[in-house]
């Protein structure tokens, strides 16, 4: 039984089409890296995973939980939210709130836990980022690598079903990306279902399970690591990969 | 000639002040109607409710260029015709009733133009983790959105309270008793003389009532704020 399906996924902002019929699957436990060229729709997918973004037409099942988008009412999409969390580009931790408070936040208005019960919950997933230290400081007093280990204690802390990452590492100075890929790491060997929307070419090689290449709407080629790095079928997917580890050896 | 009685200064400034109560009732509670209409106005702003959003547009243009008096009189002398004419009894009605109708007419547009750039203020990030986790509307709003809202809009609504205040001393107009309205009594019972003593009691009493409140809403504002950083205070 697949923990996530997607089903002809349909997305147009005004007249220009983004997402033009996305169906893929994981796994429990699977880490699935979505790669492509930039504009090609990779973080409206993720974004329609939780109706961030509310797709047109498709089916997005998580868990327990299975929403038409065609006509899919306001409780049925909370309902799908509840099955995941994410972890932004920009981090977005409540800037109104302690470290601990985001942390707990997912566990007290997410799940209705009381404060108490979050707390400790909380001040684990913190341990496990290396962050117990900051819990009584402001998002702004952090800098962008401590932000977003946070981001990933507050994605870790309700055991969704399903993490959805969207570039973690992309707004972070490069001397902070390892610490924060660290703190994947150590998400994903919990066992968690993650997609990742990622440009780290070797992280998204050594991490994943499952690889999906999407380019101009559609997925092109899916399939293991091995396959989509070291022998990848189609001609955009090996143009692709060429240009970006290319990139990364320079860098 | 005017002279100043430091004695019927002193003897008057009670009298005076005990209609700050009712003058400060009147404010506070016209403000707060105020506030709410103008996040209503806010909302349909944001949301650019078809119709609504340009009635909005044209209301706002108008009380932008009407004075105050000319409201409460429009809302004194017309709104209780039109009641009759619906058969609603007026008579019983308190005439403060008439201030708050003329400030929420005169001040939501207003105010709603200081709620709605707050409001966009904050990053739609912070509306898209909020929805990510789960978070009711209310829950979002109220315990997200609100409170970083609160460090932009906390200064300029203020000064929208203080223009309020100020207004509202034209209810003695109406024949309401506040600050005003009890130095005019005053002075007319005294057969027009003590002006000079009675007003400076008024002037006093506006300047530390507009003190207070600016006071409180710098208090209020650190503490709803959570005076968390990147945030005003």
């Amino acid at each position: 039984m697949a923990i996530l399906s997607v089903e002809e996924l349909e997305k147009s902002f005004g007249d220009r089409q983004v997402l033009r019929g996305i169906s893929f699957r994981a796994e429990e436990g699977d880490v699935v890296s979505v790669l492509g060229p930039s504009g090609t729709g990779k973080t409206t997918m993720l974004r329609c995973l939780n109706a961030l973004e509310r797709p047109d037409a498709g089916r997005v099942a998580i868990g327990s939980v299975s929403v038409d988008f065609r006509h899919a009412s306001k409780k049925e999409v909370r309902a799908l939210r509840r099955q995941s969390t994410m972890v932004f580009q920009n981090f977005n931790l409540f800037r109104n709130h302690t470290v601990l408070e985001n942390v707990m936040d997912g566990l007290v208005y997410g799940k209705g836990m009381t404060r108490a019960e979050a707390e400790p919950l909380a001040m684990e997933e913190l341990a496990r980022v290396h962050m117990e230290q900051a819990a009584h400081l402001y998002p702004a007093e952090l800098s962008g690598g401590m932000q977003q280990r946070v981001g990933i204690a507050r994605a870790l802390a309700p055991r969704p079903e399903v993490i959805l990452l969207d570039e973690p590492t992309s707004a972070l100075d490069p001397e902070l990306v390892g610490e924060v890929l660290d703190a994947i790491r150590k998400a994903a060997s919990l066992g968690i279902t993650m997609i990742i929307v990622t440009h780290e070419m070797r992280f998204a090689e050594q991490i994943s399970t499952k690889v999906l290449f999407m380019a101009e709407g559609r997925v092109v080629e899916e399939g293991p690591p091995q396959q989509i790095f070291h022998h990848p079928e189609q001609e955009k997917t090996r143009q692709f990969l060429r240009r970006m580890l290319e990139r990364e050896q320079e860098g | 000639m005017l002279s100043f009685d430091p004695s019927y200064f002193l003897a008057v400034f009670p009298q005076i002040a005990a209609a700050l109560p009712f003058t400060f009732y009147v404010v506070a509670a016209a403000a707060a109607m105020s506030l709410l209409a103008g996040a209503a106005v806010a909302a349909v702003r944001i949301a650019r409710v078809p119709v609504l959003y340009a009635l909005c547009e044209v209301w706002l243009s108008f009380v932008r260029s009407m004075p105050f008096v000319l409201l409460l009189f429009l809302m004194y002398f017309t709104v209780p015709a039109f009641l009759r004419a619906a058969g609603l009894d007026t008579s019983r009605l308190p005439k403060e009733v008439y201030v708050f109708a003329a400030v929420v007419f005169g001040f939501a547009p207003v105010i709603g133009e200081v709620i709605r750039p707050a409001y966009l203020s904050v990053d739609r990030g912070q509306h898209d983790a909020a929805r990510a986790f789960g978070f009711s509307d209310f829950d979002r709003i109220f315990r997200i959105i609100v409170p970083q809202m609160i460090p932009v809009a906390a200064p300029p609504l203020m000064n929208q309270v203080i223009e309020i205040v100020k207004d509202t001393s034209l209810m003695y107009l109406i024949g309401l008793m506040d600050l005003m309205g009890r130095a005019n009594l005053l002075i007319h019972v005294n057969m027009g003389r003590g002006k000079l003593e009675n007003y400076a009691a008024v002037a006093l009493l506006y300047w530390v009532l507009v003190a207070v409140l600016e006071a409180a809403a710098q208090y209020l504002s650190r503490r709803s704020s959570g005076g968390f950083p990147g945030g005003a205070s």
